[in-house]
């Protein structure tokens, strides 16, 4: 059982908190928030010591990993200091901003001995397995095309001073905050992507930044897909996979139900789970992390695919800045 | 009554000609010419079509006012202006043309003429269009940011290698031509003309040498952005999701016939927006070959216009040409 603190305890810092209490591998003992005032109700709730930083909670509290729920900008270095205070480290997504510090994070953890991985959570869920499965089966077919949208109000209800309202933490419109998780989708199940097209326009939000991110992405496989993400919408989630031989479609929001449809013969199959995309998936990211850091089981995201997955999200802000198809590095 | 020739009855003729003859008050085949005759005769016979063995011998027919051509898009600009030379009005199937110089020219025919030349855009006339339409017209989505389009069918792995489909020079870009210009034409239709585009076609799993997976991003000169996914080797399926700030709407399946409108709430980011306003409505069993096909009679009779303004169609043409030439070139295009 692994002794962490977490970095940041604002809204998704909680949800992975909550996570933790049903988790076997790890338990979260500790947080590190710039105003401990504004959270000690419910550090007291769940058993926390509360420190004023990243530092600072390593020196004070007895840690085994670190996991971070901050801003985009401040994962590199933050990975860094854990990684050189002996402890593993479970980053957020995105993971870092580029393939160079990516590169960089993984070499540190290895040269250390620790386990350095990424939070994505949306990898965890049985709809996910199932696809998975159904792909390595050839069920589709030859696969053709992928889509993908995620959309949300973020930059309507959010506060306007976030610190997530600005170009340097969310550029490319809602790319960090929900488009790498469609990246990670896309990277796990149809493999690596070679080249991006991206388009990012600021339609509706009030603050500096793009709302609406369209891209077009070409696999090594030769299959192709289509991502969008956007953050002055109302929530909704569009994911579609499209074989010669059949095609799934994902129901509702949250992961939790898709149909399966054989192009010939049969009536679609339905997949139905009780298993929460943002609860028990981060249960089991949580408890992967700590298999990993106690060298029991590989975490299933591979450092290519973290680093890839990053490397897919760097192009994919450089596309939308160029306007013209970029190669993934 | 117009009475109409049917010019080629392969498989969009005979659904053509079936969703009217016998049906209408309106417009009746009394005439067909298609290809290869033989394969019309037993057809024709039921329907009450008397076939001759030339688009010309067709067009010198007197009591002919109208021709509804479901031919090879390469001749559908001679064949508008030998109708319209004489004198019969003409419902082509789409697109109009290939390349925009012969829409303008097939179009300044028929106009010059006097005659209607009406382009079977049939999802014009489908009332989940005029919902969608509706909606965005009284600003109630604004403001707008994107759209998503997706058309897809089996067919490509079904063509005959002789198949005049299965010509990549009448079918540039895989399902462009047979679906995607329905979807350009209804972004046209709700959102105004198209300022550049980008796309990218391959071909996956057909066994002609034509693209089977085509995808376009857009740019529209109101500033939105756009998608549309074209696939001809996967089961048919169809949708258009519009979002805007103010809400979106899902127009879904082959028939189109399931329409909603979620608006967009001011509640948690999590998802919950209170009271459900959603409007869900579904639009079973509307015939779009029907309803063109009516219009376009209403039209040759003097009545209310064909509804698809000229310029949007040729405009779609020119949209169609940039697709054509950003899938050759790997670059963005705008439209000219």
């Amino acid at each position: 059982m692994l002794a962490a603190g977490i970095v940041g305890v604002g809204w998704w810092g909680q949800n992975l908190v909550n996570a933790s209490g049903a988790a076997e591998n790890i338990e979260i003992i500790a947080g590190a928030v710039r105003n401990p005032a504004k959270v000690t109700e419910f550090a007291d709730e769940k058993g926390m010591t509360l420190h004023t930083s990243l530092e600072a909670m390593l020196a004070e509290a007895d840690l085994d990993a670190v996991v971070l729920a901050t801003p985009h900008s401040l994962h590199v270095d933050q990975m860094l200091m854990a990684i050189e205070a002996g402890k593993h480290v479970l980053s957020e997504k995105p993971f870092t901003m580029s393939k160079a510090d990516a590169e960089k994070v993984l070499d540190a953890a290895d040269a250390a001995g620790v386990t350095a991985v990424v939070g994505h959570n949306r990898r965890f869920v049985p709809s996910m397995a199932e696809l998975r499965k159904k792909i390595a089966d050839g069920a589709f077919g030859t696969l053709l095309h992928v889509e993908m949208t995620e959309t949300g109000p973020a930059a309507i209800v959010m506060p306007q001073d976030s610190w997530r309202f600005q170009r340097s933490e969310w550029p490319a419109g809602g790319m960090t905050p929900m488009g790498v998780h469609l990246i990670d989708n896309m990277v796990d199940l149809f493999g690596t992507v070679e080249s991006v097209t991206a388009q990012a326009v600021r339609r509706a939000a009030e603050a500096d930044i793009d709302d609406t991110t369209s891209v077009l992405l070409k696999f090594s496989s030769g299959m192709t897909g289509y991502l969008a993400v956007m953050v002055t919408a109302r929530p909704d989630f569009h994911a579609a996979i499209y074989g010669r031989d059949a095609t799934a479609r994902m129901i509702g929001r949250m992961y939790d139900s898709f149909e399966f449809a054989p192009r010939e013969g049969g009536e679609p199959e339905q997949f139905n789970y009780d298993f929460g995309r943002d609860s028990d998936a981060l249960t089991a990211e949580l408890d992967a992390f700590g298999a990993a850091a106690m060298g029991q089981e590989d975490y299933p995201v591979s450092r290519d695919e973290i680093i890839h997955v990053v490397s897919v999200l760097e192009t994919i802000i450089k596309s939308a800045q160029s306007g013209v198809e970029e190669k993934v590095g | 009554m117009i009475n109409a020739g049917i010019v080629g009855l392969g498989w969009w003729g005979k659904v053509l000609v079936g969703s009217v003859q016998g049906k209408s008050d309106n417009i009746r085949f009394s005439r067909g010419a298609t290809r290869t005759r033989a394969n019309a005769e037993d057809y024709a016979g039921e329907q009450g079509i008397d076939l001759v063995d030339t688009y010309d011998e067709l067009l010198a027919i007197d009591e002919l006012d109208a021709v509804v051509l479901a031919t090879p898009h390469s001749k559908h600009r001679e064949q508008i202006e030998a109708a319209a030379a004489a004198g019969k009005h003409v419902f082509v199937e789409k697109p109009i043309t290939l390349t925009k110089a012969d829409a303008a020219a097939a179009i300044a025919a028929c106009r010059d003429a006097g005659v209607v030349c009406a382009v079977g855009f049939n999802r014009r006339f489908h009332p989940a269009v005029a919902e969608a339409k509706k909606l965005v017209d009284d600003g109630t989505l604004d403001p707008l940011m994107h759209v998503e389009g997706t058309m897809c069918a089996p067919n490509g792995m079904f063509l005959a290698p002789d198949a005049w489909r299965a010509d990549k020079n009448e079918t540039p870009v895989g399902g462009l031509t047979p679906m995607g210009v329905h979807v350009i034409d209804a972004y046209i239709n709700l959102f105004g003309e198209i300022d550049e585009v980008y796309c990218q076609s391959f071909r996956r799993a057909v066994p002609n040498d034509t693209d089977d997976t085509s995808s376009i991003l857009f740019r529209f000169r109101n500033g939105m952005s756009g998608y549309m996914g074209n696939m001809l080797a996967t089961a048919p399926s169809f949708r258009i999701q519009a979002y805007g700030l103010g809400g979106s709407f899902e127009i879904r399946k082959p028939d189109l016939s399931s329409f909603e409108f979620v608006p967009n709430g001011d509640g948690p980011i999590t998802g919950a927006t209170g009271e459900n306003k959603t409007v869900t409505k579904d639009f079973s069993g509307f015939d779009m070959a029907n309803a063109e096909l009516e219009a376009f009679a209403v039209a040759c009779s003097g009545g209310d216009a064909y509804p698809v303004p000229d310029a949007d169609v040729i405009h779609g043409i020119a949209v169609l040409e940039a697709i054509v030439k950003s899938a050759e070139s790997g670059s963005p295009q705008k439209v000219g």
